[in-house]
């Protein structure tokens, strides 16, 4: 069975390029570009891991990252936190209960190799 | 000695003389005697002749008495006719026997036709009855008899006479009345007028509107005219004691009062006033005003108090009343002055304030009374005031006085502290006695402080006259020559002092020519008249210094008008110092605008950067990873190139954030116990990819017994990072070599290469940020121009030290310490 992976950003470009990688590279990714629609799509079609981006319009990905903690169907799905800003990336990371987190640019490669611990590839 | 031992020593004496005569004549006694037996006749002789002289000498004493007795007889006669008083016999039938001169005189009658006339033809005849009484008491009982009647002269004068009369029996056995008349007209004339001097003053006394009163020595009233009861409303009857009486009508009040007067006056026989109240019956007040005087007789003797009450109560009334409106006016007046004023008594106790006072001590004015500064004041304060009060009342002198005036609990305003100017008078009674003091006191204290003010205002403008950089002159009328510099004056153009600078010539003081072409005398005149005309004008001027230098300046020139008199005054102000000034702050004003979005915008552009960033990376793995299709080698060689060019600005994106937030003091350090070999073994490793690929060897040396230390781990790998691939991307051959050493309480590491060296010039710029990329050419090799910058500011956080040290050729080392706390042990 092919794993799902949601990713949400706002910046359109970025969101087709991950999304392309990890198309690429087996998964079935599909994306949000802001907070309402990550939180619609999560539940309607619950992934196998999440990707947030911190800024997200409507809902912030941290708050996001909480809503789906406290939810019984999504508490247990892995969510990575990515953002451009350095500024307590990690911090909040930790207090949404992210279980990893990237600052841009990253290596997509790095990003994979994490997303790999989580959810092996479904190829 | 009895009367007859006197006689008998007399006669005694007259014997002896006879003898002694006897003795003297005997020698011559004729010889017949001789018949006589001698002896015998001889004696007889002898008494014979004694007796003859003692009968000679007894012959003339007899004579000598007799002269002396008629002599006697004559003197008495004179007294009898002469005497001050008459004399007269007169027979029990009532005939005149005989009587003196006087009588004769008092009856203005002849001796002659007195005797034998009955002497009540002479007796007035309303008063003959009292003659006949008194003649036949004494005839009946024999006692003298006393009277006073009045008798007649011949021509019919009336006059008062005394008689006193005594039993006698003449020579024929006959029984007599001897009288002694004496004249008492002049008594019994004062007498009458003093008895209806009397009765018309009692008739006086009993009608007067005052209670009139006469009290004897032992307190009882002798009398008490009738308006007694008029005022009183009681009556009172005579012999009753004033006292008693007193008590009865006199206001329990002034009861001892009066009756403490009433004692006095008896006991002292003095004289004395008095003003007290009654109680009528009905229980209505009236006030008595009380004069007595001691009343005595010619020889001293005390016949008691004369004393008046006069009704004042109608008079008191209006008194009362008059008091009141002018207590109620004058209360209106002090309680309306502006002043504050106070009255006090000669303790310095307060009696009476007005409500402007009363107001400032937060009371109302009846309070006051009883009252000190102690009450009010703080104690310094209330001290100071009533030495000044002993001072004023002491040497009886109004003062005026200026003194520092702040109630304990603080003014209902809060105004802390008053000044005020206190006028300080000494109130005297009725005998010039000093019994108090009158105050008066006004606020001063914004007078005070517009004086000091101005004194203040006078002195800045001094000081900055003299102090200011401006050159402050004055130029006046009406060949608008310099009449005051100040210093900066003298130091702006460079004059010695104020008197050369008030010889110069305005002209002298500016080139020939202004930047405009037009010239300095004419351009400057022009101006001159503007500002007289028109008022301050400001512009700028190019001035020249006595040195000959010139320098562009800015000029107010404002008329000044100062008692009558119209001058200039200039200030002139060097801009050359204040342009440059002014870029300064400018710059400054750049910088701290900067420091102060620097965290928001650098926020910012990290953002704004990693995002495209993220992108190009994301596209550059995608094609190089194969996943959009195969990559010819060419191909692949842009994408490296691109790839780099990505990590570089990551980096330079990282360190601008790093170098930012150490700046804002934002950087956390995390500093705890790490050990530095491992440190340093963990950065090398991670930095062997950048030497291996150049063929260079690493190096690393350890002294011996390195300890554990504080340090933030990842900041100290950051500095190592950069130092060490800074070595390595700028030496092409040779090593590059980390030692580390302990000195003292210092870890010491250098990071040496082999590089070509940096120039002694440059080596001071090296830790300035940005400075890598104006380096020699060729040695811009991916640096961010950040990383010595960064790694400055990380061993400064930790309290330690970085410095380079280079030769041209022989390569660089560059140095840091760290201080090694006690705590740190050992490895």
């Amino acid at each position: 069975m092919i794993r799902k992976i949601m990713v949400a950003d706002d910046e359109s470009d970025l969101l087709e390029m991950t999304l392309l990688r990890l198309k690429k590279t087996g998964y079935d990714a599909f994306g949000a570009e802001d907070g309402r629609e990550a939180l619609e799509l999560a539940r309607q079609l619950l992934p196998d891991l999440i990707i947030l981006d911190i800024y997200l319009p409507f809902i912030e990905g941290d708050e996001l990252a909480k809503i789906f903690k406290k939810d019984e169907k999504l508490k247990n799905i892995p969510i990575i936190l990515i953002s451009a800003t350095t500024q307590s990336l990690e911090k909040k990371a930790r207090e949404c209960g992210a279980d990893g987190f990237f600052l841009k640019p990253f290596d997509p490669a790095d990003l994979v190799a994490m997303i790999r611990k989580f959810v092996p590839d479904g190829a | 000695m009895t009367g007859k031992d006197k006689q008998l020593d007399a006669a005694g004496e007259l014997r002896r003389q006879a003898e002694e005569i006897f003795r003297k004549k005997a020698a011559s006694v004729p010889e017949d005697l001789v018949n006589l037996p001698p002896e015998e006749t001889r004696r007889v002789l002898h008494e014979l002749r004694v007796h003859q002289i003692e009968l000679e000498m007894q012959n003339e004493e007899l004579r000598r008495s007799q002269e002396e007795l008629s002599a006697v007889r004559e003197r008495y006669f004179d007294l009898y006719n002469l005497a001050p008083v008459g004399y007269f016999t007169v027979s029990e039938p009532g005939l005149i026997l005989e009587a003196n001169l006087t009588i004769c005189n008092l009856l203005d009658i002849g001796r002659g036709a007195l005797e034998k006339r009955p002497i009540s033809q002479f007796i007035l005849k309303d008063d003959q009855d009292i003659y006949y009484r008194h003649r036949k008491l004494l005839f009946e009982s024999g006692e003298p008899q006393t009277c006073e009647l009045r008798m007649m002269k011949q021509d019919g004068t009336v006059f008062w006479v005394q008689l006193d009369a005594v039993f006698a029996k003449d020579l024929g056995g006959m029984s007599v009345c001897r009288i002694v008349m004496s004249d008492i007209t002049g008594r019994k004339r004062a007498e009458e007028a003093l008895r209806e001097s009397e009765t018309r003053l009692r008739i006086v006394a009993d009608f007067t509107h005052d209670w009139e009163f006469w009290i004897n020595p032992n307190g009882g009233f002798e009398y008490v005219s009738p308006s007694v009861e008029r005022i009183t409303g009681r009556s009172v009857s005579l012999g009753t004691r004033a006292e008693e009486f007193m008590r009865l009508v006199v206001h329990p009040e002034d009861l001892k009062l009066v009756l403490a007067h009433l004692q006095e006056q008896l006991a002292c026989h003095g004289s004395g006033d008095l003003e007290f109240r009654i109680v009528r019956p009905g229980g209505e007040e009236r006030w008595l005003s009380h004069v007595c005087r001691s009343v005595s007789d010619a020889q001293g003797q005390f016949l008691g108090m004369r004393g008046s009450n006069r009704d004042i109560s109608e008079h008191k009334k209006a008194e009362k009343e008059l008091a009141e409106v002018k207590e109620m006016q004058f209360r209106t007046l002090i309680d309306n002055l502006p002043s504050k004023v106070f009255l006090k008594n000669r303790n310095s106790v307060y009696m009476v304030c007005n409500e402007n006072y009363a107001n400032d001590l937060g009371i109302k004015p009846g309070e006051i009374d009883g009252k000190t500064d102690y009450d009010f004041f703080p104690t310094h304060l209330a001290e100071k005031y009533r030495i000044d009060d002993k001072r004023v009342m002491e040497s009886g002198e109004t003062e005026n006085l200026e003194e520092d005036y702040s109630t304990i609990g603080g003014f209902l305003n809060n105004d802390q502290k008053k000044i005020i100017n206190t006028v300080k008078i000494p109130v005297r009674d009725n005998v010039g006695n000093v019994t108090g003091l009158l105050g008066f006191f006004w606020d001063i204290t914004a007078r005070r402080s517009a004086e000091e003010l101005l004194q203040e205002s006078e002195n800045r403008y001094r000081s900055i006259f003299a102090s200011s950089r401006d050159a402050i002159m004055t130029i006046e009328p009406p060949f608008w020559k310099f009449t005051s510099g100040n210093p900066a004056t003298m130091e702006m153009f460079k004059v010695k002092d104020e008197a050369e600078f008030m010889r110069c010539e305005p002209w002298q003081l500016s080139p020939e020519l202004q930047p405009d072409g037009r010239s300095s005398a004419e351009k400057g005149k022009e101006l001159i008249e503007k500002a007289v005309r028109e008022g301050a004008q400001f512009f700028e001027w190019v001035h020249k210094r006595m040195s000959g230098e010139v320098f562009f300046s800015e000029v107010l020139l404002s008329r000044v008008d100062l008692g009558g008199k119209a001058f200039l005054q200039a200030v002139v102000r060097d801009i050359t110092e204040r342009k440059t000034v002014e870029m300064e702050i400018r710059s400054t004003e750049v910088l701290k605008i900067s420091a102060e979005s620097k965290s928001r915008f650098a926020s910012m552009v990290s953002h704004e950067l990693r995002s495209p960033l993220a992108i190009i990376q994301g596209g550059i793995d995608l094609l190089t990873d194969g996943l959009c299709g195969d990559v010819t080698a060419e191909q692949k060689k842009i994408l490296d190139m691109s790839q780099k060019g990505v990590e570089r600005l990551g980096r330079l994106i990282n360190n601008v954030l790093d170098f930012q937030k150490i700046e804002a003091g934002k950087m956390e350090y995390d500093i705890r116990d790490h050990d530095m070999k491992r440190t340093v073994q963990e950065a090398a490793e991670s930095l062997k990819f950048l030497s291996a690929p150049k063929g260079l060897e690493l190096r690393l040396e350890f002294g011996e017994l390195l300890p554990k230390m504080k340090f933030g781990k990842d900041s100290i790998i950051q500095v190592l990072t950069n130092l060490v691939s800074n070595a390595i991307k700028f030496t092409s051959k040779g090593s590059v070599t980390i030692s580390v050493q302990r000195e003292n309480n210092e870890m010491h590491v250098e990071i040496r290469d082999t590089g070509p060296g940096i120039k002694s010039e440059d080596i001071s710029r090296l830790f300035q940020p940005f400075e890598q990329i104006d380096l020699e050419k060729g040695r811009s090799k991916g640096g961010t121009g950040l990383g010595l910058a960064i790694s400055k500011e990380i061993i400064l956080a930790h309290g330690g030290r970085i410095w380079a040290e280079s030769e041209i050729g022989k390569g660089s080392t560059f140095h840091f310490t760290l201080p090694i706390q006690d705590s740190g042990g050992g490895v």
